[in-house]
């Protein structure tokens, strides 16, 4: 006999072919999506799965994420107040927020003085907080001074309180998750936004709560910003896991800098020989792969290694057979690196013609 | 006593509940059958999602009746001492060059020079390791405060697969006896998952055509979840079965 069922329809077909609908929608945003699917955000988001969520540029007033896995969420400008009862919110923008209700809530007087130092002129405000910090060996300062960093306007005591931080957290994880909460609140101010992006790429750029931010203001609409991002990018452990995103960038870019520094990280991801055919000897930096390569290029290069491939090669093989070899060898890992990665390199006429007599 | 057992998708999960007498006097059985696989969702012709549950929670509601202490299954009871194996290997070896005929046997001494014909010296190799074993049972139905169990299915490296077995085969959930002054007795076993316990697979046209971002996945996770619900929202957490036996005195 068979257990009662609800019959034939397990799922509500008109629910699930909203999913459908999503086909057309490029959108990302998360409150218009829910919008879209009209997901109540009062209900339908409790108990969920919402690891890795970009927030950016949501008011999550009216949203219930209680009991929800909140991992990775990440976020700049977020506003309004989501419930999170009971989420896990490890590695998300809204750690600090979670840590600072609770600490606030078990010491009400720190809350005083919070407010008293926030009212103060801002030199006397920084003074009052880097002695805060030092005098408290509990750890406690560091919080109090992240909530003047919220309460405070100015930017000039905002960025002392990064730097103060730093040096006095506990823990990596709560300096971090200080820094992703003030990336989501304050991204209308460049000079804090610059503060946060450079204090993560100087110190959390292969954590890959930090990678992750940095990866989003790739995008940042100021340069300042996304030049700062990008070499925490770069320079990041993580860059194999993010190669499209930061391809993307350095196509669009009008920075040399920045696609040398790119050639230079993934030329060596692939290896020693790799790196050395994506060097330019002659200007002893990384080739531009928006500029030309020239025979001169690609002739100049690294001596042991040439005389090693040399050695390598039929003694009776002319010398000038011999370099004609190691530069198709060389143009052969330029192009491999290029397959590689999605983007190509470009070539003078000269060196086309030699590709071409190669082939 | 076999139960009223309800279950929405029974494809996914199927639990029946039903109360047998016990040996022992005054004591009934709770013995649950559980299933578990996947069922899989379709958003018109070609979109299709596979779900299936990293996690599945029953949860007991005793109606005049009582849990008999140390009765219940799957208790994940931390032993008050834990046995520690240490192992120390000693090994001793000899190398050298053996000239002539003279033979030369492994001796206890571990420097050995070789005079006359021979040639050589000899060594020994002392190693040493140390072994902690510890044995970790894999409880796949673990009790949980509150009258409730937890059923997961955790690989060697300690992730979760998706449940697709059989976790209770006629098991005994636990035993009960009355409650003193219970003029009624029942039992409502009820099986839930919360939405982040739910695993969503989608086909590869629906992966390629609607999973353009880590938002749009979540989303149609939880609009499936939404879905799956056939009651008004319960706040993320979604109830597959409900078995309800009442217990008539013998």
């Amino acid at each position: 006999m068979k257990t009662v069922d609800y019959g034939d329809e397990f799922a509500s077909p008109e629910i699930v072919n909203r999913v459908a609908s999503l086909v057309d929608v490029d959108e990302t945003n998360f409150v218009l999506l829910a919008r879209r699917l009209t997901l109540d955000p009062a209900h339908d988001f409790q108990n969920g799965d919402l690891r890795d969520v970009d927030f950016s540029d949501c008011n999550l007033d009216g949203f219930d994420f209680s009991g929800a896995d909140l991992r990775g969420a990440t976020g700049v400008n977020v506003t309004g107040k989501p419930v999170l009862e009971g989420a896990d919110v490890s590695d998300s923008l809204f750690e600090y927020q979670v840590g600072q209700e609770r600490y606030f809530a078990d010491n009400p007087d720190d809350r005083e003085t919070v407010d008293r130092i926030a009212a103060e002129y801002w030199a006397n405000a920084i003074l009052s907080v880097e002695r805060l910090i030092q005098s408290r060996a509990d750890g406690s300062g560091t919080k109090i001074a992240a909530a003047i960093f919220d309460k405070t306007k100015d930017s000039t005591v905002r960025t002392n309180i990064l730097l103060f931080m730093r040096l006095s957290s506990e823990s990596s994880q709560d300096h971090k998750s200080f820094i992703g909460n003030m990336l989501a609140k304050h991204s209308d101010d460049i000079s804090v936004l610059l503060a946060g992006v450079r204090a993560l790429t100087a110190f959390y750029a292969s954590h890959r709560d930090g990678f992750r931010w940095l990866l989003k203001f790739l995008n940042h609409k100021n340069p300042l910003v996304r030049s700062a991002a990008f070499r925490g990018v770069v320079n990041s452990k993580r860059l194999p896991e993010a190669i499209p995103d930061v391809v993307k960038y350095v196509l669009s870019t009008t920075q040399p800098e920045h696609r040398r520094a790119f050639v230079g990280r993934v030329s060596r991801l692939l290896g020693l020989k790799y790196a050395r055919a994506a060097f330019d000897y002659r200007e002893n930096r990384f080739i531009d792969f928006r500029e030309e390569i020239t025979m001169e290029t690609l002739r100049k290069c690294d001596p042991d290694d040439y005389q090693k491939f040399s050695d390598q090669q039929q003694s009776e093989l002319k010398a000038e057979i011999i370099r004609q070899l190691y530069e198709r060898r060389r143009l052969a890992h330029l192009e491999a690196i290029s397959r590689q990665y999605g983007f190509s390199f470009c070539y003078d006429k000269a060196v086309l013609q030699f590709l071409a007599r190669s082939t | 006593m076999k139960g009223l057992n309800r279950n929405s998708i029974p494809d996914l999960v199927e639990v029946t509940l039903r109360v047998t007498k016990s040996n022992e006097f005054d004591h009934s059985e709770l013995r649950v059958e559980m299933r578990a696989h996947q069922v899989v969702l379709a958003a018109q012709d070609s979109f299709e999602f596979t779900v299936q549950l990293n996690r599945a929670n029953l949860v007991l509601d005793l109606d005049g009746l009582e849990v008999v202490p140390r009765s219940r299954l799957g208790e994940p009871v931390k032993p008050l001492s834990l046995p520690v194996e240490y192992k120390l290997t000693q090994e001793k070896g000899r190398s050298g060059e053996v000239a002539g005929g003279i033979d030369i046997g492994v001796s206890a001494h571990p420097n050995i020079s070789l005079q006359g014909k021979a040639s050589g010296s000899a060594s020994s190799k002392v190693t040493s390791s140390a072994t902690i074993e510890q044995t970790h049972a894999m409880q796949s139905v673990k009790a949980r405060g509150n009258l409730t169990w937890e059923v997961t299915d955790q690989t060697i490296d300690g992730s979760l697969a998706p449940l697709s077995a059989t976790y209770l085969n006629d098991d005994v959930l636990c035993k009960v006896t009355a409650s003193p002054g219970a003029n009624m007795s029942a039992v409502k076993l009820s099986t839930f998952a919360r939405q982040r316990d739910l695993r969503m697979t989608p086909n590869s046209a629906a992966r390629k055509l609607l999973y353009k971002s880590k938002n749009h996945e979540r989303m149609i996770q939880a609009l499936l979840a939404k879905a799956l619900q056939h009651s008004p929202a319960n706040g993320g957490v979604i109830t597959f079965c409900i078995s309800e036996v009442v217990v008539e005195d013998s």
